[in-house]
C-alpha cells in the first residue's frame, strides 16, 4: 500500500470514525494495521510486544479521534507518531531490552505459499538488510525504516520527527552512502 | 544532476528493501486488536458512565446532608419537642430532689416518688 498518499476513502473513514463510527474506525485498522506492526517491530524486534504495542497504537488513535485534525498531517503519519513514542516509552521503562538479532525473528516471515528455497532465500535476505541496518545510529535507522520501508515522503517524516527536510535528506544520504558499501560487501548486486 | 542522482538511489534503496515487506503480523493478532477495539468502545462507556455516576454522586450526596439538616433545624424549633424537652429536664430535677419525695417501702425499697412539690 502506498503509504505517501492519503486517500479520499481514509480522509472520510476518519471523518466518520470522528463521529464515533467503530466500524469505520476498523476499516482504518485493517488498512494500516500492518504497516504500523511492521514499523513497531523493525524497532522491537520481538513478535509478540510489537503486536501488543501496534494494537495499543490503535486504542490510542480511537481514544483521540476527536482531538485529530488533519492539518497537513495525514492519519497515516498520526499513528506513526502515536507508534514512535509508544516504542520510545517502552525502552524507557525496560532500558535492559536488547534489541534481538535477525535470525530470531525468521520464522515470522515465513510464507505458505513459497518453496522452502524461496523463503530461505527471502530470509536470508531480510537478515543481511536488517544487520545493515543495525549498523547505522538510530536516528539514520528510523529515517531509512521511514523512507525505504513505508515508502514515505521527506515532508512526512519532517512532520513525524520534527526535524526540518534537508536534515532529513542529508541524514539519508549519509545512511544509504553506509548502507551501500556494507550491502556490497554482503554481496548485493542491486545498487550498481 | 546531483538529485537526480539521489532519486535514481532511492528507488533502488525502496526495491532493495522491499523483502522486508514480507514481515507482517498474524492473522490472529489482527483479529484480536480488532476485537478489542469494538470492546474498547463498551469500555470507554463504561468508563463514562462510571466517571459521571462518581461526578455525580458528590453532589447528590450533598443535597441530601443539606436536606436533612434543614428538616433537623426545623424539628428542633418544633413547639412540641420543645415542651417534650421541658418535660424531660423537669424530670431530671424531680430525680435530683427525689430525695426527699420518695416513698420507700419498710425494707428501704423505692416503690415510687412523690410527684407532688407541694407536699
Amino acid at each position: 500500500m502506498p503509504e505517501a498518499t492519503f486517500s479520499q476513502a481514509s480522509s472520510q473513514l476518519v471523518a466518520r470514525s470522528k463521529a464515533g463510527d467503530r466500524e469505520a474506525f476498523a476499516k482504518l485498522y485493517d488498512e494500516y494495521f500492518a504497516v504500523i506492526y511492521r514499523f513497531v517491530f523493525l524497532k522491537l524486534r520481538h513478535k509478540e510486544t510489537s503486536e501488543d504495542i501496534a494494537q495499543n497504537v490503535f486504542l490510542k488513535a480511537l481514544s483521540a479521534i476527536g482531538t485529530f485534525e488533519e492539518r497537513g498531517l495525514p492519519f497515516s503519519s498520526w499513528l506513526y507518531k502515536i507508534a514512535r513514542n509508544l516504542c520510545l516509552d517502552y525502552f524507557k521503562k525496560k532500558s535492559d531490552v536488547v534489541v534481538a538479532e535477525p535470525e530470531i525473528f525468521f520464522p515470522n516471515i515465513a510464507d505458505e505459499k513459497m518453496t522452502a528455497e524461496e523463503s530461505f532465500d527471502l530470509q536470508e535476505r531480510v537478515g543481511r538488510l536488517l544487520r545493515a541496518i543495525d549498523s547505522l545510529s538510530d536516528e539514520q535507522k528510523e529515517i531509512v525504516i521511514m523512507r525505504f520501508v513505508q515508502e514515505l515522503s521527506y515532508e512526512e517524516i519532517s512532520k513525524i520527527l520534527d526535524k526540518s527536510e534537508e536534515s532529513l535528506r542529508a541524514q539519508n544520504y549519509r545512511a544509504m552512502k553506509k548502507l551501500k558499501i556494507i550491502l556490497k560487501e554482503h554481496g548485493e548486486t542491486g545498487l550498481g | 544532476m546531483e538529485k537526480l542522482d539521489w532519486d535514481k538511489e532511492e528507488q533502488k534503496f525502496k526495491e532493495i528493501f522491499s523483502p522486508i515487506l514480507a514481515i507482517n503480523p498474524e492473522q490472529v493478532a489482527m483479529r484480536r486488536g480488532r476485537q478489542q477495539i469494538f470492546s474498547y468502545s463498551r469500555y470507554s462507556y463504561n468508563n463514562w458512565f462510571t466517571f459521571s455516576w462518581l461526578q455525580v454522586t458528590p453532589v447528590v450526596t450533598f443535597a441530601v446532608l443539606v436536606l436533612l439538616v434543614g428538616v433537623g433545624s426545623r424539628i428542633n424549633e418544633d413547639p412540641i419537642t420543645e415542651v417534650y424537652a421541658m418535660e424531660t429536664e423537669s424530670a431530671l430535677i424531680y430525680e435530683d430532689i427525689s430525695d426527699a419525695q420518695m416513698q420507700v417501702d419498710e425494707e428501704g425499697e423505692i416503690i415510687g416518688l412523690d410527684w407532688d412539690l407541694d407536699a
